[in-house]
């Protein structure tokens, strides 16, 4: 039985402690992946909140299988899609403000981040499950609903591509 | 592919964001919140879900049949005054039984074409009780239907025991049992319209055979009708089984509505 197990088990007995500790384990997790999926780090902290909250809302309505990791995730992706419908509404991103606000400490990796963002939105999507939140790959295959040799091969394509790009970059340079 | 590339990957992307402590004690307090207020699901008993489904569920099913029985009653009753009536009944009665099956066809076939789990998993119902409560509304329609056909044509039949099991409960069984097992071994819209070749196909025969058959001696093709029968229903019943098992569970398709 693992932790998350016990905690859904205090949770349906009334424990509402087991609530804390179940947002606590995941929250980095989320906040890691909605930095990605947001301009800048306060609609990822609302993206994050409002995660928690659709999920906390239907919770009865999911079947505890292990499987929370995967529902939270599904969650983030689509309220970052709605948060950054409505902020491309509203104003226009500046790339400035998205480098100072969104990885203030990660200036050093830019190139990187760039070549990852430059991928089509799908392989984007498997790089950040799989190296930003450390996902196992049948979680990632349970978040995007494709099929596991799918996963590994889109994400063997995906990492080509890169390696291809970086290794070109660097010779350019060089 | 290189293990030096992942692993820098690994490092260069995983940034070490620090969770703002006082963002999360707010997160924490809203879903104490959210909690305590979110609407609570009710169990409802497999009965009173079938029964409360049959307002959606039922109505375009029992308005097809009802339509198929008023065209089958008016056939009957223009062919009544011809001539060889009598002897053509139990052709008349098996095309007529396996028209009635062929109604569940529309409703399943229906809701592949145009990916309706989606809708039905937004209602938040379990797809077993909804296809129990399309099956429970289909399968009484359907006996509703035979029993008119029987009750109009009993004063014509010449043995009824015999007529009602072979050239009624006989073909609608096969016709059913048939098209759920296409139904259920072919996931796209073909399947559809294999069973209906299928029940055309069964009508077809019935209606080239019955005179035949009816000249068969009475006990054995009441008793041959009768195993076969049993078989039939033993069969469609683990056909219904899988038609609603078939459906994974909706999750993440609850998830994605979010």
């Amino acid at each position: 039985m693992t932790r998350e197990d016990e905690l859904f088990e205090k949770l349906n007995n009334g424990e509402h402690s087991a609530l804390d500790e179940l947002i606590e384990m995941y929250y980095p997790d989320i906040i890691r992946y909605c930095m990605w999926h947001t301009p800048d780090r306060q609609t990822a902290e609302d993206a994050t909140q409002e995660t928690f909250l659709k999920a906390v809302r239907h919770i009865d309505s999911y079947a505890h299988r292990g499987k929370f990791k995967a529902f939270l995730y599904k969650i983030a992706a689509n309220t970052c899609t709605d948060l950054w419908r409505q902020s491309s509404r509203q104003h226009s991103l500046e790339s400035e403000e998205y480098i100072e606000q969104g990885f203030e400490n990660a200036e050093a990796d830019e190139s990187l981040r760039m070549l990852v963002d430059a991928l089509p939105k799908d392989q984007q999507e498997l790089i950040i499950l799989r190296y930003v939140d450390a996902l196992k790959l049948r979680e990632i295959a349970d978040i995007t609903g494709q099929p596991l040799r799918t996963v590994q091969s889109q994400l063997r394509t995906a990492l080509k591509a890169l390696e291809k790009t970086l290794v070109k970059g660097e010779m350019n340079n060089e | 592919m290189n293990r030096e590339f992942r692993q820098r990957l690994k490092n260069e992307l995983q940034a070490d964001i620090e969770p703002c402590a006082a963002h999360m004690e707010r997160t924490i307090m809203l879903a104490h919140t959210a909690y305590d207020g979110r609407r609570r699901l009710r169990h409802v008993s497999t009965l009173s879900m079938i029964a409360r489904q049959f307002r959606f569920v039922a109505r375009p099913v029992w308005l097809l049949q009802g339509v198929a029985l008023i065209l089958l009653c008016m056939l009957m009753y223009i062919v009544r005054s011809s001539e060889g009536f009598v002897s053509k009944l139990p052709a008349l009665l098996s095309v007529s039984s396996v028209f009635v099956a062929m109604t569940v066809l529309p409703i399943f076939g229906r809701a592949r074409r145009y990916k309706m789990y989606e809708i039905e998993s937004s209602t938040r119902l379990s797809h077993q009780k909804l296809m129990l409560a399309k099956l429970c509304a289909v399968g009484s329609g359907d006996a509703i239907c035979l029993v008119i056909i029987t009750i109009l044509n009993l004063g014509e039949m010449v043995s009824p025991t015999q007529t009602v099991l072979t050239f009624i409960l006989l073909p609608f069984l096969l016709s059913c049992t048939g098209s759920l097992f296409v139904l259920n071994r072919s996931k796209e819209e073909y399947g559809v319209y294999v069973s209906t070749g299928l029940c055309i196909a069964i009508g077809g025969t019935y209606w080239s055979m019955a005179a035949r058959l009816s000249c068969l001696p009475a006990q054995s093709l009441t008793g041959l009708t009768v195993t076969a029968c049993t078989a039939l229903l033993i069969f469609l019943a683990f056909e219904c089984r899988s038609l609603m098992k078939q459906i994974p569970s909706s999750d993440m398709r609850e998830a994605l509505l979010f």
